[in-house]
């Protein structure tokens, strides 16, 4: 039985090591606070979605925790600038008439991830545009996919500060 | 009284006093103020001057609470004198989101609707909560007085918009310089619709304000954390995509 203890905590310490090292992380940073972004466009339910989006990227991926204003190490805030729901890429001609088979969706945003303790910006990326494509009348796919970048580029963005 | 009856009375009596539902409503104007007919255009004068003079984005947090349910979150509110307001609310975890435009006392459009008009039952005591006000209506007579409280140090304005069945009353209290508050309240058919609170810094921007509905019961409260009065509008904010 000791044994088996003895065993088991080498193994533990080196899978909490793989976990640490796993998902990377920003400097100095274990939670963060996400404010809801500014939404410059018609569109409100972008605000949620972006919000949900930096949510599964730093909490889902990076592993930091969601905290409240007050105590968290983090904010992220940022806005949603622009959004062209339905930009053709695919058309189809027929007898007098284009049918367009393919749309996409772009979205960009501002993103700014910001030390509470010091008041520094951890990471800042402006104008960051994101587009996903989409069979027409299905715009809410086009969002999925375009959400699913975004979440993708913080990642990256957010790795790249080690 | 027994200790055990006196116990039970204070505990009534502060259920009373705690449930917003059970609270008789004193009129923002008492019967004895002597208010004076005053001119339609004198009263837009001052309506303007409660008008932010630039752009400006203001930035809350709010909390609404009825009998069912209690809600809180941010907002944000960009207005664009005279008459355009944009307003953006996202609740706990940024769940429920929404946003609607208003112009003047109309919905221009909100989505989800439902939401929106939940949240803000009464467009003019939106404007009030951000303490502005809006021009009284064309058919609208007004009355005005003005008062003084020596022992307080405070000037007080107040007006009255009445039609045939609105009927909207303005208190402002002004402490030289300190904060101000806005009161209002809106009545109809004799019933009060709507009370609001809004209290202004020392440099006249909204700092919070609460909004009571006694008929439902329900109240709303804002607290303003950020005002800008350099914000860049940007012309999408005020379309509609339905």
């Amino acid at each position: 039985m000791c044994g088996a203890v003895a065993a088991s905590v080498p193994a533990l310490w080196l899978a909490g090591c793989l976990y640490g090292f796993a998902g990377g992380t920003l400097p100095n940073v274990r939670t963060v606070a996400i404010l809801p972004f500014d939404n410059d466009t018609p569109e409100p339910a972008l605000t949620q979605e972006v919000s949900d989006a930096v949510r599964q990227a730093l909490e889902g991926r990076l592993g930091l925790r969601v905290a409240t204003e007050a105590n968290a190490d983090a904010i992220v805030r940022g806005r949603v600038v622009r959004y062209d729901p339905d930009i053709p890429i695919s058309l189809q001609s027929g007898a007098g008439t284009v049918t367009v088979t393919k749309r996409k969706v772009q979205i960009t945003v501002d993103v700014e991830i910001v030390n509470q303790r010091d008041g520094t910006t951890v990471w800042k990326r402006p104008g960051l545009t994101v587009d996903g494509d989409y069979d027409p009348p299905a715009e809410k796919e086009g969002r999925k996919l375009a959400w699913q970048k975004l979440v993708q580029q913080i990642v990256d963005g957010a790795q790249s500060q080690w | 009284m027994t200790r055990r009856r006196a116990v039970s009375y204070i505990a009534a009596c502060a259920l009373l006093v705690a449930c917003p539902g059970s609270r008789k409503l004193e009129p923002l104007m008492p019967a004895t103020m002597a208010l004076a007919p005053a001119s339609r255009d004198s009263a837009v004068r001052w309506t303007r001057q409660t008008e932010p003079r630039t752009a400006t984005l203001i930035r809350f947090r709010w909390r609404y609470e009825d009998e069912r349910v209690k809600y809180a979150g941010r907002g944000s509110a960009r207005i664009a004198p005279p008459d355009s307001l944009r307003f953006d609310f996202a609740g706990p975890l940024n769940l429920g989101s929404g946003a609607a435009v208003v112009i003047g006392d109309s919905v221009a459009w909100a989505d989800p609707e439902k939401n929106f008009r939940s949240l803000v039952p009464a467009i003019p005591m939106l404007w009030a909560a951000f303490a502005m006000v809006r021009p009284p209506a064309g058919d609208a007579t007004v009355f005005e007085a003005q008062f003084a409280d020596s022992l307080r140090h405070t000037h007080h304005t107040a007006w009255r918009f009445a039609q045939v069945e609105d009927t909207l009353d303005y208190v402002v209290t002004d402490s030289a310089g300190r904060e101000s508050i806005l009161e209002a309240e809106w009545r109809r058919r004799g019933a009060v619709v709507a009370r609001s609170r809004s209290t202004l810094d020392a440099s006249q921007r909204p700092a919070s304000a609460r909004v009571y509905f006694p008929e439902a019961p329900a109240r709303f409260e804002l607290t303003v954390s950020v005002v800008d009065t350099a914000a860049v509008i940007p012309p999408n904010v005020w379309r509609s995509r339905r």
